[in-house]
């Protein structure tokens, strides 16, 4: 059902993919380690933009990517992916924004152990509900245009840090999301391996219009980007 | 998907060995008792059809030696009974007990039922619609002249088959068939014709005895209407003078409370294997749900539902389940199979019985137990929040 949307003609290209309005994020609300990961953020991406997202460890750069996700619900303000508003959509809803409308690529283990490659990628296909058949076909071309057709049947143990990184973008890509998020997709990698994966990612954000977040540390990534973000203390920083 | 699952369990081998083990072991325990009680069943399922209110055998108590007054009151019996309200029809048969002979057949080291050797008339043979049939050869003729169908057990025991001859107390019979094994009296019986019963009845009168009865007999079979109340027929055919009456329903009664017994047992093992089986199947899916947080996340987050995680990890416990399931039914088959062949030596009794139903019982038991068990780590796996499983590390 929900990858019925896929095929729909986005009802306006222009509008933004992300509208983010006084965002506030408590962890551990009203315990002793309650933390403001979040402290009053109002953010817009624009569909097919390419952004970066900078700032120290702990300024919060995780728990805005997770909220983007439609994994976690703001504390107070509003989160708004694709049309659908996190803090008020359904489990349902929010589980089915993140099979069919979101790409996850995160940092380290990123990939299913008991699966291979080409499993790995169908994976959101078959939480989205996808018939296989279509999956596999659509699974086994990204996983060529990563470069990584002869690896279909690996499993994850069975490939280099690199490898791994490009079958998790194979696996963001699955479902033609309007987003794909990376948490430090390069964060373990060398150099080498790192420039294979951005370019990847820049890519297919170039050519199919994806909208990309990354999270980085890295300056030569974040140079990259369209558009750069920075957080300090959860907040944004000119 | 299997393939995921089996990979998962292989990755920690020598846990889902110990939980394939401990469910193997109570299958064991399960299969093995239930094969005793499913043998017992049959034992006493075939016995009481044999017995049913249809057919009522009344014993009469006296042996081969001095049976000729017995006899005589026998008759007289038999006409008393035929008046008796509820009654259809009495039938005179023989029945003497076959002790060792120089036949060589009888073996004292064998455990059983003793061997009988039966003559019925053919009136009888009317009522005997339960009884066990010819499994190989055939059956007796009217024209027969000694010749013999026998049971299986007592076939085995002396070594006979169709066409052998085998002694009866010094008379040779000729062995024209042979009885399925039915697990009644009937397993050890030789069933002759019933003039030649009647003749071995008498071989061994004494001399001084003045007259032979005229329809020696030793058992009366009472054909009773449907619904006659057997028990007031037995107490009044047993205060008629040398005959001894049991009621059929009692008999029925006194089978059922053993069996309720026995069943009682494999309740008692099926809760054994319950308690071992999910103990061990909690333990190690909610270390697996403990290994796997961070895929838990991952899953989530690329958009898994409960539902999902909750499949994914109640699948894995019913493999292990139907695994533990397989190696326990293989376990004991091998079991019952030795310890049946050591009996056959001793008695030919087939103590166990595997039928299809425990085998399939069994399984889906363990399979059902083993997914019920491996629904709590499951739901706590299903109920993870994606954001902490994410933050760890592994
Ligand atoms: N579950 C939680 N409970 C309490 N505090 C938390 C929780 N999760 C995160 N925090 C806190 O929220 C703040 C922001 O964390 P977050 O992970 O978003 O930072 P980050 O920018 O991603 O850092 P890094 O660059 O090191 O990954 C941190 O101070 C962290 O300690
Ligand atoms: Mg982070």
């Amino acid at each position: 059902m929900n990858f019925d949307r896929l095929s729909a003609p986005d009802a306006a290209p222009n509008e933004n993919v992300v509208a983010i309005r006084n965002l506030v994020k408590v962890h551990a609300a009203g315990s002793a380690t309650q933390v403001r990961a979040l402290a009053g953020i109002s953010l817009d991406i624009a569909r097919g933009a390419h952004v970066a997202v900078v700032g120290e460890s702990g300024s919060g750069k995780t728990t805005l990517m997770h909220l983007l996700g439609a994994l976690d619900r703001p504390t107070s303000g509003s989160v708004v992916v694709d049309g659908v508003d996190i803090g008020r959509a359904s489990r349902a809803e929010l589980k089915a924004l993140r099979a069919a409308r979101i790409g996850f690529v995160f940092q380290g283990f990123n990939l299913i152990a008991s699966l291979d490659a080409l499993e790995n990628v169908m994976l959101p296909a078959r939480y989205a509900r996808v018939p296989a058949d279509r999956a596999r076909e659509r699974a086994r071309r990204l996983l060529a245009d990563v470069g990584l057709a002869d690896r279909m049947h690996h499993r994850p143990a069975q490939l280099s840090g690199g490898q791994q990184q490009r079958v998790a973008i194979a696996r963001a890509l699955v479902n033609e999301p309007a987003l794909v998020l990376a948490d430090e997709p390069t964060g373990e990698l060398d150099r080498r391996s790192s420039e294979t994966v951005l370019g990847l990612l820049e890519g297919i954000q170039r050519a199919d219009g994806h909208t990309l977040v990354v999270v980085t540390h890295s300056e030569a990534v974040w140079k990259r980007a369209q558009r750069v973000i920075r957080i300090a203390d959860g907040m944004l920083v000119a | 998907m299997l393939g995921a699952v089996l990979h998962n369990l292989r990755s920690r081998a020598l846990r889902t060995a110990l939980t394939v083990g401990g469910i193997a072991i109570g299958i064991v325990a399960l299969v093995v008792v239930g094969s005793l009680a499913e043998r017992l069943q049959t034992i006493v399922g075939r016995s009481n059809a044999l017995n049913s209110n249809e057919i009522f055998a009344v014993s009469t108590g006296f042996d081969r030696d001095g049976s000729v007054t017995a006899a005589d009151s026998l008759n007289r019996a038999a006409r008393q009974i035929r008046r008796f309200g509820g009654v259809r029809d009495v039938v005179a048969e023989v029945i003497v007990p076959y002790g060792v002979s120089a036949g060589g057949a009888g073996d004292p080291g064998r455990f059983g039922p003793p061997a009988l050797v039966f003559g019925f008339p053919p009136a009888a043979r009317v009522y005997q619609t339960a009884a066990p049939q010819v499994a190989s050869g055939r059956d007796l003729r009217p024209s027969d002249v000694r010749a013999a169908v026998i049971g299986a057990d007592f076939a085995a025991a002396a070594d006979a088959a169709v066409g052998s001859t085998i002694a009866i107390y010094g008379n040779s019979f000729h062995v024209v068939g042979i009885i399925e094994k039915s697990f009644t009296l009937f397993d050890a019986a030789i069933v002759v014709p019933f003039a030649q019963a009647q003749a071995l009845m008498l071989q061994d009168v004494p001399p001084t005895v003045p007259a032979l009865p005229r329809a020696p007999a030793t058992a009366l079979m009472v054909v009773v209407d449907p619904h006659a109340d057997t028990g007031l027929l037995a107490r009044r055919i047993n205060l008629l003078t040398g005959l001894q009456a049991h009621d059929p329903k009692a008999t029925a009664a006194n089978f059922a409370s053993v069996t309720s017994i026995f069943d009682a047992i494999i309740f008692g093992a099926a809760l054994i294997a319950l308690v071992v089986g999910a103990f061990s199947i909690v333990n190690t899916m909610t270390i697996a749900v403990t290994e796997r947080t961070r895929e838990i996340g991952i899953r989530k987050a690329i958009g898994a539902g409960d539902g999902d995680i909750l499949r994914e990890f109640v699948v894995e416990a019913a493999v292990i389940g139907a695994l533990g399931a397989l190696a326990g039914i293989v376990a004991s088959a091998l079991i019952i199979t030795y310890v049946n062949a050591r009996n056959a030596d001793v008695g030919n009794l087939e103590l166990f019985a595997l039928t299809p139903r425990l085998v399939g019982g069994s399984f889906v038991f363990a399979v059902l137990l083993s997914i019920v068990a491996g629904l709590v780590p499951a739901l706590s796996a299903a109920r993870l929040d994606p954001t902490e499983a994410l933050r760890r590390s592994a």
